[in-house]
């Protein structure tokens, strides 16, 4: 018998068992073609189906754990003389005891657990005071509790007041309950855990099970708190329980509670079992139907998924029921009813046909519960949404508030709704045909970006949907810019922060901060676009309103002033930069505090004044005084740190560090790389510098794919005239001269340097460009031309690392053309051993110009 | 030029749930999860002690919890080795991950419901207790021991014959997945793993009473 006979025996068998069984006999004759062996095999083995399924039946991973029934019941426990046992589960056995004084019958919890250390023994007694300390007609009294000794080491045990009755659930059907009186019950049993968290005690185990109704109508909860009391290790509350019971529980478990983080559960988690308690009375059924799930997934369902509204269970319950329902139902606690009470009040209000407090779900929550909600199917890009839906609708919320009217509900309604339809139509529908061909996030973002441009596009014209709603537009505009902008997309981004700009200035005004902040997000990206002069003008206007209403210490003013420095010192006007930075620096400190991100940021701009300054100590200390709070603070991913490791991994690489800086800049890269993709300026950044720091080590075989791949990207992100395009030819440049390869270097160089003077004149690397070409020249024989440019880059450059080498080509060229008292002039600033490396300058040495 | 860095940092949330609630080895299983997805086989065979050792301490734990003579079912177990071991580590969810999880997981309760079964019919054959030690683990198929020696011997037989056939019957019966799961496992469709199951309960129904006249094919 060979394999391929047996697989094909049991295609046929598999083929067979597919069809009625009337059929079967004509199927297996065709099947087996004549082989009268094979059929009557088949047959044999279809005759053994049914044996073998019930011989083989999967263990069915939904079956409750039946009760046992202990035939060993103590006769005694502690001071109580045990009668009989009411009940045995997970958790341990229920027993009906009955006490001398006073004489009273109780119920005996006895957890079983194994031995239970003396150490959570002291906690148990601990906690069971605490619980013995709740009296309320609706809470079973927990009387007594201690631990006896059964052969098994000691148990621990809690005695409480026997509640003869049936659970809430079975109650009201049995009884037949209308829904007003199942209301007012929930409301009763909603007062009792209020007065208990009032106490301190959450229940933690809140189910129909453990909610009693007795016969004259009184709901008595039990086990209150026991779920707490019990265990000595809350990391594995969920573990330890039987999984029978987990299952049994784990509808009724909040979100937060699911987790497993007992940090995150309070009495608010709670108000959500006592929602789930209320789904349940209302329609009969539980929110989420988890019984054929796993536990994973019925876990992510409670995370995620939204139970089925009530109203389309039953119509009845359309409108104040289903939203108090939907209200102790919400993901996020602080969306919830923030204590008991607060819900027994809505039901009361209900039933006195007063308004509840709740509302209906906003916009707002529908975009966060959307966000949510796909949040497993489209990952960080959903996301990356949230970040723009949430934008769109603050923003348009400020234009509102700003723009008060006795229409402004009516404005609002119609923001709300036209955001809304944007969203769902526009955006959202455009990420889902992305999602399912599988691209990258970037790309994600990108094409769902360009399909909502597209759309807004189309209809923002006349007689479209925009037409008499322009602040709407603006905001979505606004929010579309800015995430082009993240994104690193600036011509993208450009034309919607016009148009928002424009809008805002003809809605709301010139001074209006909402125009004003258009016109600050428009500057920066002027910027980015190499438009340095229109920048500068924008930035400028920006800071004198702001400066006017907000005052100077405001974060929108002092954000401004760092943006206007930032154009300066990239356009080589240190001069100007420097005092900006430095008062920015002083007013955050003193407004915000150091670990302020804000502040951050500043610190590091003060350290890149010191390094241009030569006083490189002071530089390095801040940097690595800023990346340090900065990783601390706001975690090693975020992209304020990523940027401060950038910073730091360049400063010690200009202090000849190398061997601190390389393996930086490796990790600075892999997990900007991780985190934004290999094409984000975060990404680019370090690995345009680590390509040059190798092209300065000579290193050019590993700078030059690096420089290449940088070089490519930013052509093709930012366009040939983008500052950092230059910068990246520049650096390519420097791989060239590394390598040897002087005329081509030669030819980048003074093409970059022309390209660069004629747009923006001067630039804060051009002086490195100049050296640089002033280089290839030299190498070249050219001397003349060399000598110039080398002359020129040198007094900004002589605190930098690349100074020594302009020195040695100008030494070079002057001994090249006999001219050694030249040549010794420039040797002679050549650094000794002794100051090579991270030497303190004055900070007044300034270069003579 | 820069920019300054204004964006805030996108926190993705835990996905798998029951964050927390994994034990130190959770990375390790997770790295290991990822070493059988990128083909690396050695890796299952550093998984499975671990898998194995999980659900043996959680079926003592059990038996340490519960009440005497109940009885928790290996599937169950299972799912809980899960929770544990990757519960709490997002990259774990990952269905391939799952289908390795459960592949693992399946062997595992496989050997330990074998090996109990062999010490049970020791001590019985030995005459002596007929209670096993408390200290043993108190899981139950609704298989007896010699049952389940002879599946035992049944599956190794199927292995060699037919792997698919072979990894649908431990996912379906020690793995406890349903055929749903399973074909999410195996990356094939739920009609294929219920005809396989199908075949496979027969097959192994057949060897272990050696009915249907066992002649053929």
């Amino acid at each position: 018998m060979t394999d391929e006979s047996f697989s094909h025996a049991n295609e046929i068998l598999a083929e067979a068992l597919e069809r009625e069984p009337h059929e079967r006999p004509a199927f297996l004759r065709d099947a087996c073609a004549g082989d009268e062996k094979l059929r009557a095999r088949i047959e044999a083995l279809i005759a053994l189906d049914d044996k073998a399924a019930s011989f083989l039946e999967t263990p069915d991973i939904q079956a409750t754990i039946e009760p046992t029934t202990d035939a060993h019941a103590p006769a005694r426990i502690g001071r109580y003389e045990v009668l009989g046992i009411i009940a045995s589960g997970g958790m341990g056995t229920v027993y009906e005891a009955v006490q001398d004084h006073p004489h009273r019958l109780v119920a005996i919890k006895v957890l079983r657990r194994g031995a239970a250390s003396s150490k959570a023994m002291k906690r148990f007694r601990y906690e069971a005071e605490i619980l013995g300390r709740l009296r309320h007609a609706n809470i079973a009294q927990v009387y007594d509790a201690g631990s006896f000794d059964d052969g098994q080491g000691a148990q621990p045990y809690f005695a409480m007041e026997l509640v003869k009755g049936r659970s809430l659930i079975e109650y009201v059907q049995t009884k037949g309950l209308e829904i007003r009186p199942r209301l007012e019950l929930f409301a009763k049993v909603c007062d009792a855990v209020q007065y208990a968290h009032h106490k301190g005690v959450i229940h933690r185990d809140l189910k129909p099970d453990n909610i009693l109704v007795d016969d004259f109508g009184e709901p008595k909860i039990l086990d209150f708190g026991i779920a707490r009391a019990t265990d000595s290790d809350l990391q594995i509350t969920t573990l330890r329980t039987d999984i029978g019971q987990l299952i049994g529980t784990i509808p009724y478990m909040s979100p937060e509670q699911v987790t497993g983080d007992p940090q995150e559960l309070d009495m608010r988690s709670d108000v959500y079992s006592l929602g789930v308690v209320l789904y349940e009375l209302m329609c009969g059924r539980l929110p989420h139907d988890l019984k054929e799930r796993s536990i994973p997934e019925a876990v992510r369902i409670i995370r995620e998924v939204d139970p089925t509204p009530l109203s389309s269970i039953n119509r009845v319950y359309r409108g104040d029921v289903e939203t108090i329902v939907a209200k102790a139902l919400a993901k996020e606690k602080s969306r919830r009813y923030q204590s008991a009470a607060e819900l027994a009040t809505d039901v009361r209000h209900y039933l006195n046909d007063e308004p509840i407090e709740a509302r209906p779900a906003s916009t707002f929550y529908q975009l966060r519960k959307f966000t949510r909600r796909n949040r497993a199917l489209v990952g960080g890009v959903v996301v990356a949404f949230a970040a723009l839906l949430l934008g769109t609708v603050a923003a348009t919320w400020q234009a509102v508030e700003a723009n008060r009217s006795e229409k402004q509900a009516v404005i609002q309604a119609e923001i709300a709704e036209a955001v809304n339809d944007f969203l769902n139509q526009d955006l959202l529908a455009a990420a889902v045909p992305s999602v399912e061909l599988g691209k990258g996030i970037d790309v994600l973002m990108r094409d769902v970006l360009d399909a909502a441009a597209k759309r807004i596009d189309d209809t923002s014209g006349v007689g479209g949907r925009f037409q008499d709603k322009p602040l709407v537009e603006a905001s979505i505009r606004q929010t579309l810019g800015v995430t082009y902008r993240r994104l690193g997309e600036f011509a993208a981004a450009k034309p919607h922060l016009e148009r928002a700009r424009l809008l805002r200035r003809r809605e709301l005004g010139e001074e209006h901060l909402d125009t004003v902040g258009s016109t600050g997000d428009l500057a920066v990206v002027y910027g980015w676009l190499g438009r340095v002069g229109e920048a500068e003008s924008l930035h400028r206007e920006v800071l004198e309103i702001r400066t006017r209403v907000l005052g100077k210490e405001h974060p929108l003013t002092l954000g401004t002033m760092d943006q206007l420095a930032n154009m300066y010192w990239a356009t080589g006007r240190s001069e100007e930069s420097d005092p900006l930075y430095l008062e920015v620096l002083e007013i955050r400190t003193r407004v915000l505090g150091e670990e302020h991100r804000s502040t951050l940021i500043s610190m590091k701009d003060v350290a890149r004044l010191h390094e241009s300054h030569g006083r490189h100590r002071e530089a390095e200390l801040l940097y690595v005084k800023c990346y340090e709070i900065m990783k601390r603070v706001y975690g090693k991913d975020d992209p304020g740190t990523l940027v401060f490791m950038t910073d730091l991994a360049t400063s010690y690489a200009d202090l000849g560090r190398l061997d601190e800086a390389e393996p930086l800049f490796l990790e600075n890269i892999e997990t900007c790389k991780r985190i934004y993709g290999a094409e984000h300026p975060l990404t680019l950044w370090p690995m345009n510098n680590l390509a040059y720091i190798y092209a300065r080590e000579g290193q050019y075989e590993k700078g030059e794919p690096l420089a290449r791949r940088v070089l490519q990207t930013y052509r093709e992100k930012f366009g040939e005239s983008h500052g950092y395009t230059r910068m990246a030819q520049d650096t390519y440049g420097a791989v060239l001269l590394a390598a040897g390869r002087f005329e081509e270097a030669e030819a980048l160089f003074r093409r970059v340097i022309r390209a660069v003077e004629r747009i923006s004149g001067e630039s804060w690397n051009l002086p490195m460009i100049r050296s640089h070409h002033g280089m290839s020249l030299a190498e070249l024989g050219h001397y003349q031309e060399a000598e110039q440019l080398l002359l020129r880059a040198y007094p900004p450059m002589q605190y930098t690392r690349e100074a020594e080498e302009i020195i040695r080509y100008l030494v070079m060229i002057y001994e090249g053309w006999g001219k050694p008292e030249q040549a010794a002039e420039w040797r002679a600033k050549l650094p000794t051993e002794q100051d090579a490396v991270a030497s303190d300058r004055p900070a007044d040495d300034k270069p003579d110009e | 030029m820069r920019e300054s860095c204004g964006r805030d940092a996108t926190k993705f949330l835990n996905l798998a749930g029951f964050g927390g609630m994994g034990d130190a080895r959770s990375g390790q299983v997770t790295q290991l999860l990822e070493a059988i997805g990128n083909g690396h086989q050695a890796a299952a065979d550093e998984l499975l002690p671990l898998v194995y050792d999980s659900l043996r301490s959680l079926a003592r734990q059990k038996m340490a919890s519960e009440p005497p003579g109940h009885r928790c079912q290996p599937t169950s177990l299972v799912h809980e080795a899960y929770l544990r071991l990757v519960g709490n580590d997002p990259s774990a969810a990952h269905w391939e991950n799952l289908g390795h999880f459960y592949a693992a997981a399946a062997e595992a309760m496989r050997r330990i419901l074998v090996e109990r079964a062999r010490q049970r019919r020791q001590l019985k054959h030995g005459g002596g207790r007929e209670r096993v030690p408390l200290s043993d683990i108190q899981i139950e198929l609704d298989l007896g021991d010699d049952d389940l020696l002879a599946l035992d011997e049944a599956l190794k037989h199927l292995a060699d014959r037919d792997k698919q056939m072979y990894d649908v019957a431990m996912l379906r019966y020690f793995g406890g997945l349903s055929v749903d799961q399973v074909a999410e496992a195996m990356a094939t469709s739920p009609r294929t793993v219920d005809r396989t199951w199908r075949c496979a309960r027969i097959r192994l129904y057949e060897q272990i009473t050696g009915s249907g006249g066992n002649t053929g094919p």
